[in-house]
């Protein structure tokens, strides 16, 4: 008998090759095919394939994309597989995915990688060189530090020459890590929309004061502080490559472990700091399964495979981060202290968040994309100069209105 | 068959590929795009017919239009005659007769055809403003260079430098221009009296207005769509600072899917360039055609 065929679409290249080959190895009967494409292209390519009626059986998604293609019936809903699979124990999603890749209710796709993995890198070295006890997993304050803990230690870990130049950061923000602002938005009670979970917002929220503060909050680091790295300074490095210079203590970034390996001072992972409430994101990256695909099936095993079995889990861990399925499970296959480390506070931080009721939909809605790109030109004139965070949180939230409205 | 209709069927014949292709890559999605421009249309859903809708809210409700196109002019009318202007000038001196004139040539034209990408990765490099070499050497003349691309009041200055990169192509055509022009009419200029200025003046620049002209519009059409440089070294940014048409064409259609508003930002694009192409035939009176000329003398 003729083997099934089966396309698989994402963005990770070569990073998903042994992965794939491992499925296919496992599943002889069917015929994979393995369609990376680079991340620019593919968030063109998904829409126009599926318009086309060529879209791969499988396509791998991320928070945004579920936000802008689930609403238009790209995905096919997996309710009746998931209810029908025995191997699956719903309780042990860390969030479910109807909520992380799903649309008013209805699973659409099923999250690989735990829902947030953004955190902050800390350089202990500096940290300790500074005085400053470096609140890791396991420490008593691993999930409350706040945010005046955060200032004092940019500040204490900040270092100039004589003429003023930085010789050191404190910390790496990438001006404003995507992550960054949603965390201390939440963290602080403030929310983005009237609807928390973004499905359907009606007015945005970003001139309320909880938002407001969070934004001030971290535009401070650079201009009151004046403990952050600039554009200037992460140009050509980018935030990874100052942090890995060894020349700042604190860098905001997703998971990183694979990166943190070439770094040649001791590292470690915190989570943001906390201020009201501890708070996550969801909406990892996830498959989805093609709405139009006459391989449905097929493509829901080899979805199933990578995101609930422990031998599919392990083949994409080593390129991502912790499982979104059971990701206890996968701890004992870490390859090293630090990289368990690393997974146990991420699924710490997430079971805090939703035991304080402070999860959310990382997409910022259907116009996710756009609002993103409004945000980042008003926020740069910030720290240019010309308006303040009140000014630009007002400018923000009137465009982002007109395209609610 | 008559032999007339005979040829006539085969012209058509072997003009067949090219009606093809012209109708189904051009017309068709020139029609389609026109359709889709009075349409909401998202891509994966069918286009729904809005009138006017997507035109009235570039004009009316989007200050981001207005910006790009406001960006787009700054940029045409500081890179185009300074792209026209070099790229004569280099023609000039790689019209000498000078030692290793072809390897000269070859040089000034290699950036032409290296790849926008790498160019504009390079680009970063060069006005990194800490690292980058012209920042550097600004420092070593005790001046404190900006920020360049990341400096809003800055980017599109650098944007407009880098456009520079971009001569060779030009001076190419140019110097096509200077080495068809006639021998005898620089000899019959030194036999009048004249020296190297009045060659240039009275021979050369007259002669060459037609390329001259032809790198002028083609410039003026080129700087109405850059994208690349944009796209990869600023994104935009910062604060919009370098958002220019076609970027942000680009981010209505295939960020967004908004493919009814972005094909309406096509057709205005049209409109302006075409606008632009029209002004400058009708003030096309100082090219100078030796052809006409002719005309004129029989």
């Amino acid at each position: 008998m003729e083997p099934e065929p089966l396309r698989i679409a994402h963005w990770w290249g070569e990073a998903f090759d042994n992965a794939m080959s491992a499925f296919a190895e496992q599943h002889p009967q069917y015929d994979v095919s393995n369609e990376p494409a680079p991340w620019d292209g593919y968030h063109t390519k998904i829409p126009t394939t599926v318009a086309a009626g060529t879209a791969a059986d499988v396509m791998f998604m991320n928070a945004g994309q579920f936000m802008e293609l689930l609403p238009q019936g790209v995905g096919a809903d997996l309710t009746e597989y998931l209810n029908g699979d025995p191997d699956i124990d719903a309780d042990l999603w860390a969030i479910e995915p109807a909520l992380d890749t799903g649309w008013e209710g209805v699973p659409y796709g099923l999250p690989q990688w735990h829902p947030d993995s953004a955190n902050l890198w800390v350089n202990k070295d500096l940290m300790s060189e500074a005085g400053i006890e470096t609140p890791e997993w396991g420490h008593d304050d691993f999930m409350t530090w706040n945010w005046d803990d955060l200032v004092e230690a940019a500040v204490a870990t900040t270092k100039r020459m004589d003429d003023g130049s930085f010789e050191q950061w404190g910390i790496a923000l990438g001006r404003l890590h995507s992550s960054s602002y949603r965390d201390m938005v939440w963290t602080n009670g403030g929310e983005f929309f009237d609807d928390t979970t973004h499905e359907r917002p009606t007015e945005s929220l970003f001139t309320e004061p909880e938002v407001v503060e969070a934004f001030q909050y971290l535009v401070d680091f650079e201009l009151k502080y004046n403990v952050g790295t600039r554009p200037d300074d992460e140009a050509v490095i980018g935030a990874d490559g100052s942090y890995l210079s060894g020349k700042v203590a604190i860098t905001w970034n997703w998971n990183i472990y694979g990166v943190m390996k070439q770094a040649n001072f001791d590292w470690g992972i915190i989570t943001p700091p906390f201020q009201e409430r501890r708070a996550n994101k969801y909406g990892g990256n996830s498959w989805v399964v093609n709405a139009a695909s006459d391989h449905q099936d097929a493509g829901y095993e080899f979805v199933s495979w990578g995101a609930t079995k422990l031998e599919g889990q392990k083949q994409f861990v080593a390129v991502g981060t912790v499982p979104a399925y059971n990701p206890h499970g996968i701890i004992p296959e870490a390859e090293s202290e630090a990289q368990s480390n690393v997974w146990k506070l991420i699924i710490a931080r997430q079971e805090a968040a939703l035991e304080d009721g402070a999860a959310r939909a990382y997409a910022l809605g259907p116009h996710g994309t756009e609002i993103e790109d409004i945000l980042n030109a008003e926020v740069a004139l910030i720290f240019n100069g010309d308006q303040s965070v009140e000014e630009t949180m007002a400018n923000v939230k009137a465009q982002a209105d007109a395209l609610l409205g | 068959m008559s032999m007339r209709l005979r040829e006539e069927l085969e012209a058509y014949l072997f003009l067949l590929p090219w009606i093809l292709g012209f109708l189904l890559f051009l017309v068709g999605p020139l029609a389609a795009s026109l359709y889709f421009s009075v349409a909401d249309y998202n891509i994966l859903q069918p286009p729904k017919l809005v009138g006017l809708a997507n035109y009235q809210t570039m004009f009316a409700d989007d200050p981001l239009f207005l910006k790009s196109l406001r960006i787009t002019a700054i940029y045409t009318f500081a890179s185009v005659p300074l792209i026209v202007t070099m790229g004569y000038l280099v023609a000039l001196l790689l019209n000498q007769k000078v030692r290793g004139l072809s390897v000269w040539r070859t040089i000034f034209y290699l950036p032409a055809v290296v790849s926008g990408v790498a160019v504009a990765v390079m680009w970063v490099w060069v006005f990194d403003p800490d690292g980058g070499i012209v920042n550097n050497l600004l420092r070593l003349a005790g001046i404190e260079g900006p920020a360049w691309f990341t400096d809003p009041d800055w980017a599109l200055t650098t944007l407009i430098l880098t456009s520079l990169w971009g001569i060779g192509g030009g001076m190419v055509v140019y110097l096509a221009g200077m080495q068809g022009v006639p021998t005898h009419l620089y000899e019959a200029c030194e036999l009048d009296g004249g020296g190297t200025w009045n060659r240039f003046r009275h021979v050369t620049l007259p002669m060459t207005t037609p390329v001259i002209f032809f790198n002028l519009l083609i410039g003026i059409i080129g700087s109405w769509q850059v994208f690349t440089n944009a796209y990869v070294i600023t994104n935009g940014g910062p604060a919009n600072a370098t958002l220019f048409y076609v970027l942000f064409l680009y981010r209505q259609g295939w960020k967004y899917h908004k493919m009814g508003y972005a094909s309406a930002l096509a057709w205005v694009l049209f409109f302006i360039i075409l606008i632009f192409t029209i002004i400058v035939f009708k003030t096309s009176g100082w090219v100078y055609y030796e052809s006409d000329q002719a005309d004129q003398s029989t």
